[in-house]
């Protein structure tokens, strides 16, 4: 079994939760290599608030993301829009078109 | 960001508990004090204020409106965003009295807003967003092939186009407009933190008031209302509407509101399941609303408005201390025993939530 990736997209005005799942050896290559790609760039830094902060304040309706990876280790974080993270931005754009409702 | 275009209640003068306030100002650093200090004053002003408001009837509220200008006429200004994920104000498409332009999104967001300005002003004596005449500015053609509308905490309401399968165009939906507005005013009101229980309260606010703007506009009666959330904008996934207030929990097959307190969800997504949870009160609404039987806005949407503005509801407020709010308010507009207080009682016992 491969690297296991899980991104969810929850909130929003309609509050219903977009589930991506993917095995890493189980995706197309070049998908692979796209979420390989992104990932690197991930920062999963939790000191970072842009990153992993809460929604901005006084905001509603705004889309929260959660991403957990399972590979030689677990990594997992939490953010809200607008992403300021360029790797889980380009993370989203790969795997949210394979994502479904929850 | 896009900066304000007006001057607004400071959030920390709303999220931050009096208690802390007071340690900072017997510990904190010097420039922390003072912050504290100004924030703790601020506070307390907005609380004397909204009190010495609350007493009033809406005619008198209506003729000592200094401070809003005139009042009853919104400011509107719509932006095209040009299908760009820029959060700075795009293009000035329509402004206040402009004409009618070709592009309909920008037309119906200017006459929803005028919709939603026009309830909250005629019905509640609101004037606008902050009942000070704030601009009310929408960002229109949000993203590209987003499936979504929000409001900034920043005096902006942003629309996308939809993707087609969850959401068609989002401005197309005057409850949705009234929607995202609302959460506007529960900023400058209670300033309910977006997260589990005061999330879901912020929620079933906009839910409540969205709706309330629709059976308004259309002059319609509790029984004949749908309602419904967001049904003239769901796509084929979502269908046939987003939300329910009548039946929470079946307005589509991914819907998962409780109607009840059995059901609250436990969750770490939608900071807290904010757009499940509200569900309950909705519902408590809903029930309240029919029970008085009527039009919902001229004493269930009252109640719960005056509850929004209630000096004991605070940022963390949760499904227990509203539904005493409403009694309490309920009780003071209408006396006790009354009709009113009774529907109240009914609304939340409906929706298992313990007084």
């Amino acid at each position: 079994m491969g690297t296991q990736v899980r991104l969810t997209r929850s909130g929003g005005f309609a509050g219903i939760s977009l589930v991506a799942t993917v095995d890493l050896d189980d995706v197309p290559a070049e998908t692979a290599e796209a979420v390989r790609a992104a990932l690197k760039q991930v920062d999963f830094n939790p000191s970072r608030p842009r990153s992993q902060g809460g929604p901005l304040r006084g905001a509603a309706d705004m889309y929260q993301y959660d991403l957990e990876v399972i590979g030689d280790r677990r990594r997992s974080l939490t953010a809200h829009e607008p992403l300021a993270d360029p790797g889980l931005q380009k993370l989203s754009e790969v795997l949210l078109p394979l994502a479904r409702p929850e | 960001m896009p900066t304000s275009h007006h001057q607004h209640r400071s959030p920390l003068a709303c999220i931050v508990p009096p208690d802390l306030l007071r340690d900072v100002i017997r510990e904190g650093t010097a420039a922390e004090r003072e912050a504290a200090a100004d924030t703790m004053a601020i506070d307390q002003t907005f609380r004397t204020l909204r009190a010495a408001f609350a007493a009033t009837t809406a005619a008198t509220r209506s003729a000592m409106r200094p401070m809003g200008g005139m009042g009853g006429q919104p400011q509107r200004t719509i932006y095209d965003q040009k299908n760009s994920n820029a959060i700075a104000l795009g293009t000035v498409a329509r402004m206040e009295g402009g004409p009618k332009v070709k592009d309909p999104a920008v037309n119906e967001a200017y006459d929803y807003f005028g919709s939603t300005y026009k309830f909250f002003w005629e019905v509640l004596g609101r004037n606008s967003i902050d009942n000070a005449g704030m601009p009310i500015l929408g960002l229109v053609h949000y993203s590209t092939n987003y499936a979504n509308a929000f409001w900034d905490g920043q005096g902006h309401m942003f629309f996308g186009d939809g993707d087609g399968q969850l959401f068609v165009r989002l401005t197309k939906s005057l409850d949705v407009i009234g929607h995202e507005l609302t959460h506007g005013v529960t900023q400058y009101e209670a300033n309910l933190v977006y997260q589990g229980q005061s999330g879901a309260l912020n929620e079933s606010m906009s839910d409540v008031f969205g709706s309330l703007v629709q059976q308004y506009a259309k002059k319609q009666t509790a029984a004949k209302a749908d309602w419904l959330i967001g049904n003239e904008v769901v796509g084929p996934t979502l269908k046939p509407a987003l939300r329910s207030m009548k039946a929470p929990g079946t307005a589509n097959k991914y819907d998962k509101q409780p109607a009840t307190m059995d059901g609250y969800v436990n969750t770490a997504a939608d900071n807290g399941g904010v757009h499940i949870n509200s569900g309950i009160p909705n519902y408590a609404f809903y029930v309240t609303a029919t029970t008085l039987g009527g039009k919902a806005w001229e004493k269930a949407g009252r109640i719960w408005y005056d509850s929004l503005r209630d000096e004991k509801i605070k940022p963390t407020s949760g499904f227990k201390a509203f539904a005493r709010a409403t009694v309490r308010q309920a009780q003071v507009r209408f006396g006790d025993p009354s009709p009113e207080v009774d529907a109240v009682r009914a609304g939340w016992e409906a929706a298992k939530v313990r007084l």
